[in-house]
């Protein structure tokens, strides 16, 4: 039986280091492939990509700043504006339906299609693109609240009906926490996608980001470049994934985490 | 009048559209202070029965009084303290936040008799003030619910099998335990079990209960001397009233069981 700390270890390794194994021996295989060129003009060596991404590091860094900056913007902005209609829902039930049906209609108009439309009525603006992550963000966020806020068992209504508790404690000691686990998972799915809003936010016109780099590269056939701001995309959006699952530990949300100590 | 008073209540609930008589005409009394428990097969209406004298809900006929005053009232003035059938802690409160819960609802105003450290370690679970629920075991789980349901000094207390999930001995200090946190504070209890001694043990009036409909067939008396301790179980009274108990719960029994029992039995 290994002692605790090795066992730690053994976890580590197992969770990280397997998958990035995996990973590197994968873009090594790629790498040798294009390298003898077998591939065709649009896959470049990860070696140059890699290259690409430490030259130009200062400048990948400085455009995906406006980026993650419009993501958190979005995501904030979906957050509050779920928050609020989800409350409003939660204390008003009749409206949770019809809520739910405008919301679901609203969230399947591709927004890629849309984002142009908004661009030329609103301009080119910040304000603009983060309307457009807010607008990807919401209705995951909404549809998380909405089922969260009525997750408590009927048991534990009951408890705060004996205990005489007002509404607004029912809200705030009973409904609130019930949901926070639901909230949690709809802020998992949402980063990701304040990451993609942002994306296209820029794709539609902008002066600086990661998209407008993406875009560039695109039409200037700068195939490495592209590579690199995808990678860097990738990464991004799986930081704000594990940024979240950071906050829920922390703020001690993650019942996974409770059960297995 | 003060106590208990429970007149000719009934309850029906709905079921397929059908309205299922779940509880017809029953009819019990507490005196302030005293200790009443239910004994009765599942599905008899027990649980269904506590609930209204906590206002969960109405009954679909009678009349319910807890110190004179309408169960409504008795609630709103924070007079209940309700142990559920299943513990229903909240799972993200540690077993002190839990039992605090009550003060929370009630407002800084209210200064309780015990604080809820005390209680949580009165009910034996010293130690876990900070686990949270999902770390206790039934037993424990439950009588952190019982410590909840103390915290706020209620004037009626309603148990709904509340040792159910202990063991023999810790169930037996459970028993006591209440029984000495109730001599002080003179609450008035009703009390779900289905342990007939636990029953005889702990009560100063024993109702049993038959099902389909549910109703009371007997009413025991229990004039056994307080306080109660282990030695009252070797009373002669304690087995006579048990034995009686046992007799009026299992007349509800067709008596084609026995026969049946017994012929697959000699098989
Ligand atoms: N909310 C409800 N809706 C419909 N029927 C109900 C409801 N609650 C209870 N019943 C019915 O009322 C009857 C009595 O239920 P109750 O829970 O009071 O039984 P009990 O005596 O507490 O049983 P047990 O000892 O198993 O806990 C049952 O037949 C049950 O199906
Ligand atoms: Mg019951």
């Amino acid at each position: 039986m290994p002692r605790t700390s090795e066992r730690r270890v053994l976890e580590a390794a197992s969770r990280w280091l397997a998958p990035a194994a995996v990973f590197l021996a994968l873009a090594l295989a790629l790498d040798q492939w294009v390298a003898r060129g077998g591939a065709p003009m649009t896959i470049p060596r990860p070696l140059d990509v890699l290259h690409l991404l430490l030259r130009e590091q200062a400048t990948l860094l400085h455009h995906l700043g406006f980026t993650v900056l419009t993501a958190g913007y979005g995501l904030l902005g979906a957050l509050l504006l779920a928050l609020v209609i989800g409350v409003a829902a939660y204390a008003w039930p009749r409206v949770e339906q019809p809520l739910l049906g405008y919301g679901a209609v609203l969230s399947s108009v591709p927004m890629i299609a849309i984002a142009p439309i908004l661009s030329v009525w609103l301009g080119l603006t910040l304000g603009t693109r983060v309307l457009i992550t807010v607008a990807i963000c919401f209705f995951p966020l909404l549809v998380a609240i909405l089922q969260g806020l009525r997750e408590s068992r009927a048991s534990e209504q009951e408890l705060f009906t004996v205990l005489a508790a007002t509404p607004l404690q029912r809200f705030r000691l009973l409904a609130l926490p019930s949901a926070m686990p639901f909230l949690f998972v709809g802020l998992k799915i949402a980063a990701p996608l304040a990451v993609l809003g942002a994306l296209i936010g820029e794709w539609n016109g902008a002066e600086e980001g990661l998209g407008v780099i993406m875009l560039n590269a695109m039409f200037g056939l700068q195939v490495q470049r592209l590579w690199a701001t995808v990678v860097v995309a990738c990464i991004v959006s799986s930081l704000t994934y594990a940024y979240i699952c950071v906050i829920e530990r922390v703020a001690g949300f993650d019942r996974t985490a409770q059960e297995a100590t | 009048m003060a106590g208990l008073s429970i007149q000719n209540v009934s309850k029906s609930f709905q079921l397929d559209g059908r309205s299922v008589p779940a509880l017809d005409g029953v009819s019990l009394e507490l005196e302030e202070g005293q200790f009443g428990a239910l004994i009765g097969p599942s599905g008899c209406g027990k649980s269904t029965l506590l609930r209204m004298v906590a206002d969960v809900f109405a009954p679909t006929a009678g009349h319910i009084a807890i110190n004179g005053a309408p169960p409504q009232q008795a609630r709103r003035d924070h007079q209940i303290g309700f142990v559920f059938q299943e513990a229903t802690l909240l799972p993200w409160r540690s077993v002190l936040d839990n039992v605090r819960l009550p003060l929370e609802i009630l407002g800084p105003g209210h200064v309780p008799a015990r604080s809820p450290e005390e209680l949580v370690r009165l009910v034996g679970l010293g130690g876990y003030e900070h686990a949270s629920p999902s770390q206790l075991s039934g037993g424990m789980q439950q009588r952190c619910a019982i410590a909840r349901a103390l915290v706020a000094s209620p004037r009626i207390l309603l148990l709904d099998e509340p040792f159910g999930a202990l063991d023999e001995v810790m169930r037996y200090r459970m028993n006591f335990e209440l029984l000495r946190i109730r001599a002080q504070t003179r609450t008035t209890a009703l009390m779900v079990t289905h342990s007939i001694e636990e029953a005889v043990l702990m009560a100063d009036r024993v109702f049993v209960f038959a099902a389909k409909p549910g109703r009371i067939v007997d009413t025991l008396e229990v004039d056994l001397p307080r306080p109660r301790r282990l030695g009252t179980m070797d009373d002669p009274r304690f087995n006579a009233l048990v034995d009686h108990a046992r007799h009026a719960l299992f007349s509800q029994l067709p008596h084609e069981i026995d026969h049946e029992v017994a012929h697959a039995e000699n098989v």
